[in-house]
C-alpha cells in the first residue's frame, strides 16, 4: 500500500496522543465506573415523562427503541422485566390515548379503523395482564380502568374500579379522578362527575387534566 | 458478703435467686457510690445451646435480614442492593456507583449506618439477654444514630436466633472484685470519655492514661454502649476478658485495650454488675407544633422527608429497578406492605394492612393521619414510651424532626396536592 508508512506513523502518533499513562487510565476507569449510565432506564424514564406531558406518540417511539419485542405479552424473562413492563405499559397507554392511531410496527400501523381497533385491543390486553400480575398496584388499576373505557360496554366496570379507589382514598392520580368523571358522565351520573372533577382539581396538577370530553 | 460465698451463689444460683441487698456505706467526706454489695438476681450459667435451635436460628437470621446491617459469622453478606450498611459505607468512601454530584449530595446527608456492630464472637453475650432484646429492642449505644429496629419477632424466633449467636456454654463466673474500686477505675482509666453509664452518679470523664489516636477515639465514642446494660448483655466472665483486651475477644472491637490488669477488670466488672441503678428515665415526647400558615408543596415534602429517608425502605421495585426495601417487599419479619414512598402516586396508593387489603395512609390513627402517627410514634419510642400498635418510623433511625413532621401534616391538611408537573 502506497501510504502505508504514513498511515502507520499517523496511527502511532494518534495512539501516543490517546493512550493515557497508567495513572490516567486508572482515573478514567474510575470515572467511567462512577458515570456509568443505564441507557435503557434513562429512555424508559424519558418515555414516561413524555407520556405524562401528553406526548404519547413520542413516548411510544422512545420506549420501543429499547424493547423490540414490546408486543409480547410475556415480557422479558431476565432481570430487565420490570423495565420492560414499564416500557410496555407506556406504549399501551400512549396507544389508548391516541385511540389506537399510533404506529406500533408491522400490522399495527394504526392507520385503518381495523388497525386502530387492533392496537386498542392489544393495549387493553397488556394492561389487563399487568394489573392482574400486580393486584396491589393502584396505579395499574387506574390504567386498567382507562383501558376498559376504550372497550364497548367497559364504562361500568371502569367506574366501579375507580369509585372504589376514590371511596377508599386510594386514588393515585388526578387523571384517575378525571377518568372516573368521564365514566360517570357516560353513565349519566352528573353529580358524581362534578364531585370527581372537583377532587381532580384539588390535587393541583392543572385544570386541563380535569375535564371530560 | 464474703467472696467465697458470692462465688458459690453464682455457681449454684438457680434461675432467679435473689440475695437481699445491703446498704452501701459512705466514708465520712465521701460521696456514696450507691453500690450494693450483694449480687443482683443471679441466673444459672447458660449451657450449650440446642443444636437444632442453633441451626434454626441461622436460617432465621437470614430470614430477618440481619445481614442488611450486620456482618455475621456464618452468614453471607447480601448483594449490595440489600446491603444497607455496605451501601452507606461505599457512599461515604466515594466508591459507590454514582455521579460525583450525587455522591456529594448523599455524603452530606448520610449520618447513620457508617458504623454497625458486627455480630462476630457473640459468645460474650448472655443468650437470655439476646432473646429478650430482639423482640423489644431499645437503644444501647447513645452515640450511634441508628439503633436496633423494633422487629415484629415472636419470642421463639428470638430464642432461636439467640441460640445461633450464643451457642456455647457460659464460662465459670469470675471471682468478685471491689466494686467501689471498679468505679474509681472506670473514671481514672478514661472509660467515661467514651461510655456513659446511666442510672448511677455521673462518672468523671478523665482522658485515657495513654492518649488514643483520633480515629480510634472517634470510633470508640460512637460505638460505646451505655454501661448500665452491660450486666444484662454480657456474661460476667466474658465481661472481664473484654475489659482486659477487647480485641482479643473480638478483633474488630472499637474499644482499645487500656492496659487494665485482670484484677482491675474484676473490680470494674463488679461495679458494672452490682452498682445500684436508678430506673431508666421516661423521656418527654415532643409535642407536634401547629400546622404552618404558608403553602407547602409535595416537592418540598419529598425533598425533606420521603426522598431523603423513607424511600430507602419503601420503594416500588419497578420504579427503582432493584430492591423495594423491607417496607415494600417485606423483611425484618414484617409482612409485605407494598408501600411506595418514592413517588407521589405511591404515597396516595396507601399500604397493605394486616388483612392484606390496601388502606389509605391518611386515615386517622391515634388522632392523626396514619403516616403522621407512625412518625410521632418514633419520637415516643425514643422517649421510652412506645405506642401500642403503631410502630415508630423510620425504623431504628433517629426520629424525623418535628419541623419536618409538621411540614408533612400541613401538606396533608392543604389537600395533599401534587402540584403542576
Amino acid at each position: 500500500m502506497k501510504f502505508s508508512g504514513a498511515v502507520v506513523a499517523s496511527l502511532l502518533v494518534i495512539a501516543g496522543m490517546t493512550v493515557p499513562s497508567g495513572a490516567d487510565a486508572c482515573l478514567r476507569m474510575k470515572r467511567r465506573r462512577v458515570q456509568k449510565v443505564d441507557h435503557k432506564l434513562q429512555d424508559v424514564n424519558r418515555a414516561e415523562h413524555l407520556l405524562a406531558k401528553g406526548q404519547g406518540p413520542r413516548a411510544a417511539k422512545v420506549a420501543r427503541k429499547r424493547f423490540k419485542k414490546f408486543t409480547a405479552a410475556t415480557g422479558e424473562p431476565d432481570s430487565g422485566k420490570a423495565l420492560f413492563n414499564r416500557a410496555q405499559r407506556t406504549i399501551a397507554l400512549a396507544t389508548l390515548r391516541s385511540d389506537g392511531a399510533i404506529d406500533l410496527g408491522k400490522g399495527m400501523r394504526g392507520k385503518t379503523p381495523e388497525q386502530r381497533m387492533g392496537n386498542l385491543a392489544w393495549a387493553t390486553s397488556i394492561l389487563e395482564i399487568q394489573a392482574a400480575a400486580e393486584p396491589d398496584n393502584m396505579l395499574l388499576r387506574t390504567y386498567l380502568a382507562e383501558a376498559l373505557m376504550h372497550q364497548p360496554g367497559g364504562d361500568a366496570q371502569a367506574v366501579e374500579l375507580l369509585s372504589q379507589l376514590a371511596n377508599d382514598d386510594l386514588m393515585p392520580t388526578a387523571r384517575g379522578f378525571a377518568l372516573l368523571a368521564q365514566g360517570q358522565q357516560r353513565l349519566g351520573d352528573v353529580s358524581g362527575m362534578d364531585l370527581s372533577l372537583q377532587r381532580c382539581r384539588e390535587l393541583g396538577e392543572g385544570d386541563d387534566i380535569c375535564t371530560v370530553a | 458478703m464474703p467472696r467465697g460465698l458470692f462465688i458459690v451463689a453464682l455457681l449454684l444460683g438457680a434461675c432467679e435467686s435473689e440475695a437481699p441487698p445491703t446498704e452501701a456505706v459512705a466514708e465520712p467526706g465521701q460521696t456514696a457510690p450507691a453500690v450494693v454489695e450483694a449480687p443482683r438476681p443471679v441466673r444459672a450459667p447458660e449451657i450449650v445451646a440446642d443444636a437444632a435451635a442453633v441451626k434454626h436460628g441461622q436460617a432465621l437470621v437470614s430470614q430477618y435480614q440481619c445481614n442488611r446491617c450486620h456482618d455475621i459469622t456464618g452468614v453471607e453478606p447480601p448483594e449490595l442492593d440489600y446491603d444497607c450498611a455496605g451501601c452507606h459505607q461505599q457512599i461515604l468512601a466515594g466508591t459507590f456507583e454514582a455521579t460525583p454530584q450525587e455522591l456529594a449530595q448523599w455524603q452530606g446527608r448520610l449520618h447513620s449506618l457508617d458504623e454497625v456492630p458486627s455480630l462476630t464472637h457473640t459468645d460474650r453475650f448472655s443468650r437470655v439477654w439476646v432473646a429478650s432484646f430482639l423482640p423489644d429492642a431499645h437503644d444501647v449505644r447513645p452515640n450511634l444514630p441508628a439503633s436496633m429496629p423494633r422487629f415484629a419477632m415472636p419470642s421463639q424466633d428470638a430464642e432461636a436466633i439467640a441460640a445461633f449467636l450464643v451457642p456455647s456454654a457460659e464460662a465459670t463466673a469470675p471471682e468478685v472484685g471491689d466494686p467501689e474500686r471498679g468505679r474509681a477505675l472506670l473514671e481514672s482509666e478514661g472509660c467515661a470519655s467514651c461510655h456513659r453509664m446511666s442510672g448511677v452518679p455521673s462518672l468523671a470523664a478523665h482522658p485515657t492514661p495513654e492518649p488514643l489516636a483520633a480515629d480510634v477515639f472517634a470510633r470508640g465514642q460512637k460505638m460505646a454502649p451505655d454501661l448500665r446494660f452491660a450486666r444484662d448483655r454480657m456474661r460476667p466472665a466474658a465481661m472481664v476478658e473484654w475489659i482486659v483486651d477487647p480485641k482479643a475477644v473480638k478483633p474488630d472491637a472499637a474499644m482499645p485495650a487500656l492496659g487494665v490488669t485482670n484484677s482491675e477488670a474484676l473490680d470494674i466488672a463488679s461495679y458494672l454488675l452490682q452498682a445500684e441503678l436508678e430506673p431508666v428515665p421516661v423521656g418527654e415526647v415532643p409535642v407536634l407544633p401547629p400546622v404552618l400558615e404558608r403553602a407547602v408543596t409535595y416537592a418540598e415534602v419529598h425533598e425533606r422527608i420521603f426522598g431523603k429517608i423513607c424511600r430507602h425502605c419503601h420503594s416500588d421495585p419497578d420504579v427503582v429497578i432493584g430492591d423495594g426495601g423491607p417496607g415494600y417487599d417485606g423483611g425484618f419479619g414484617f409482612r409485605k406492605r407494598a408501600f411506595d414512598l418514592s413517588t407521589y402516586e405511591g404515597l396516595r396508593s396507601g399500604s397493605l394492612g394486616d388483612d392484606g387489603k390496601r388502606r389509605s395512609v391518611f386515615k386517622d390513627v391515634e388522632g392523626q393521619p396514619r403516616i403522621i402517627a407512625h412518625l410521632l410514634a418514633r419520637h415516643a419510642e425514643v422517649a421510652g414510651q412506645p405506642v401500642e400498635g403503631v410502630r415508630g418510623m423510620p425504623l431504628g433511625l433517629p426520629p424525623i424532626p418535628m419541623d419536618d413532621i409538621v411540614l408533612l401534616k400541613t401538606w396533608i391538611e392543604q389537600g395533599r396536592k401534587k402540584g403542576p408537573a
